[in-house]
């Protein structure tokens, strides 16, 4: 059994939350507005002493005064707390908006446009190996058709009818297999994170389980 | 036989609660070595790493730069396929540089990093030589376009604050022209992909990018994988057990994924006993 009264503190807390799970209750309550309040205390302090100081304060302190140009649109940003000036927080956020754009359009276009469809481009043949679930061109097919058929789903200027909607069709069938393999590693990321905790409560905290 | 099935439908949901963490939690008590068979995208990850033992055996020097996008709610995900990362690094004695775009990223890095460091034959591994911790620095995809050029630009001092130019590794390393590897540990939602964008060349020559991610983020990390724009991808806690499955150096992400398939056979049963029960009672609800 641990001997940290920080563990200790963190078993309980974890306990608290837990107790939602039975029903809403007072110490989940306490455990919640614990979190949030240290949080908030925890980011401010970090945020100050690991980004405003060392990024701008002390660039400032140092004489160099192009980082008025960020103090100044940080301080615009802070308008937004005012209703009367309000609109003046549209300044910084223009300019961050339009960076963040131009930063990803050709970066975006590269990655997910370009990069895909070049991996998309497989071929067809090699359908060789140790058996057909083995061959890379089942799967280069299965994946080519997938595509194809995915496309033409969210093709809506014709009407999904004919070969075209069943081909439609087929691509609401793989579809349906990314939605379940999304659902799938969702609820194993959720038991492993639960696991992760029991670990802690069993090892760390009460030095149960080894 | 209805009423029956009837009563599971509506069974109260404290029960399966109780079903789960009692799936998750006793399996603790008892190490099964279960048998587990790396997926694809994780021996590829092995061999994207295995490849720079070819450099090291020649006597070059390979420089691993790892970041760390998580925070502690991930952590039983990505610290163990962190830690045996690192561990298949430091066999390899490749140097080591730890940053994050997250500011929780590096410490719990460092953590799994100094966790190591504690075993002997990793006595002769030196700060500033061997690895370095620049730490976090905000920006995202605005540092790794400041990095790709130089390092210094956005990281001047190392998490300590020493300059870097006064680190033997770090004055080697000027920009990721001289970096081999990027290793990325993401629960965010940016991920893999701006390091993709931001660091990869569209020429061959770029460095290769292996992703760790949470189970969550498998599903949209796959197609940068099947592209060839990342070369590895460890998923999860599966990703994580293939990982020290494949490095034969079992840990904690082992002694998980026995609780992990126990819960699953849990919930694959509810579900097929829910299906059954819907099936069986639904004429009585028409």
């Amino acid at each position: 059994m641990s001997t940290e009264i920080g563990i200790w503190v963190a078993g309980f807390l974890t306990l608290a939350i837990m107790s939602f799970l039975y029903k809403d209750n007072p110490v989940y309550k306490a455990a919640e507005a614990i979190f949030l309040g240290v949080s908030a205390g925890y980011w401010t302090v970090y945020m100050f002493f690991n980004v405003v100081k060392p990024l701008l304060i002390d660039n400032l302190v140092k004489g160099n005064f192009w980082y008025l140009i960020p103090l100044v649109l940080g301080l615009m940003m802070l308008a937004r707390l005012l209703p009367n000036i309000g609109w003046i927080s549209r300044w910084p956020l223009a300019f961050v908006i339009g960076i963040t754009a131009g930063l990803n359009f050709y970066a975006f276009l590269a990655s997910d446009v370009i990069g895909q469809i070049e991996g998309a481009i497989k071929p067809l043949n090699n359908w060789g190996g140790e058996h057909l679930l083995k061959s890379q061109g089942l799967w280069n097919t299965l994946a080519s058709i997938g595509v194809i058929s995915t496309l033409v789903y969210f093709f809506f200027s014709k009407e999904h009818k004919g070969l075209f909607g069943k081909t439609a069709g087929i691509g609401i069938l793989f579809i349906m297999v990314g939605f379940g393999g999304s659902f799938g590693y969702t609820v194993m990321a959720r038991i492993s994170l639960l696991i992760g905790r029991m670990y802690f409560i069993f090892s760390t905290w009460l030095g149960l389980a080894s | 036989m209805e009423k029956f099935f009837e009563k599971l439908l509506n069974i109260d949901r404290k029960i399966i609660f109780l079903l789960i963490a009692l799936s998750t939690s006793v399996p603790l008590f008892y190490f099964y070595p279960q048998k587990i068979i790396a997926n694809k995208a994780s021996r590829k990850y092995n061999d994207a790493i295995n490849k720079l033992e070819e450099k090291t055996k020649k006597g070059e020097e390979v420089v691993v730069l790892i970041s760390g996008e998580y925070d502690p709610g991930t952590v039983p995900e990505l610290s163990p396929m962190a830690r045996a990362t690192i561990k298949k690094l430091l066999d390899m004695k490749v140097k080591i540089i730890i940053m994050g775009l997250v500011p929780m990223g590096p410490p719990l890095l460092m953590e799994e990093f100094n966790e190591l460091l504690k075993e002997p034959k990793y006595s002769d591994v030196k700060y500033g030589i061997d690895y370095v911790n620049l730490g976090y620095t905000v920006g995202n995809a605005v540092v790794i376009k400041g990095m790709v050029k130089n390092i210094k630009d956005k990281y001047p001092v190392d998490v300590m604050g020493t300059d870097l130019n006064e680190l033997p590794l770090m004055r080697k390393v000027k920009n990721f022209d001289n970096i081999d590897m990027i290793v990325n540990f993401s629960s965010m939602g940016g991920g893999v992909k701006t390091w993709i964008q931001f660091a990869k060349k569209t020429t061959e020559e770029s460095m290769d990018i292996v992703f760790g991610c949470t189970g969550v983020m498998v599903p949209e990390s796959y197609p940068y994988l099947n592209s060839g724009q990342i070369q590895g991808l460890l998923g999860g806690l599966k990703g994580a057990a293939d990982y020290e499955s494949l490095i034969k150096e079992p840990k904690n992400a082992t002694k998980y994924i026995f609780a992990q398939s126990i819960a699953h056979v849990i919930i694959m049963l509810f579900i097929i006993i829910g299906n059954i029960a819907f099936f069986v009672t639904r004429k009585k609800r028409v």
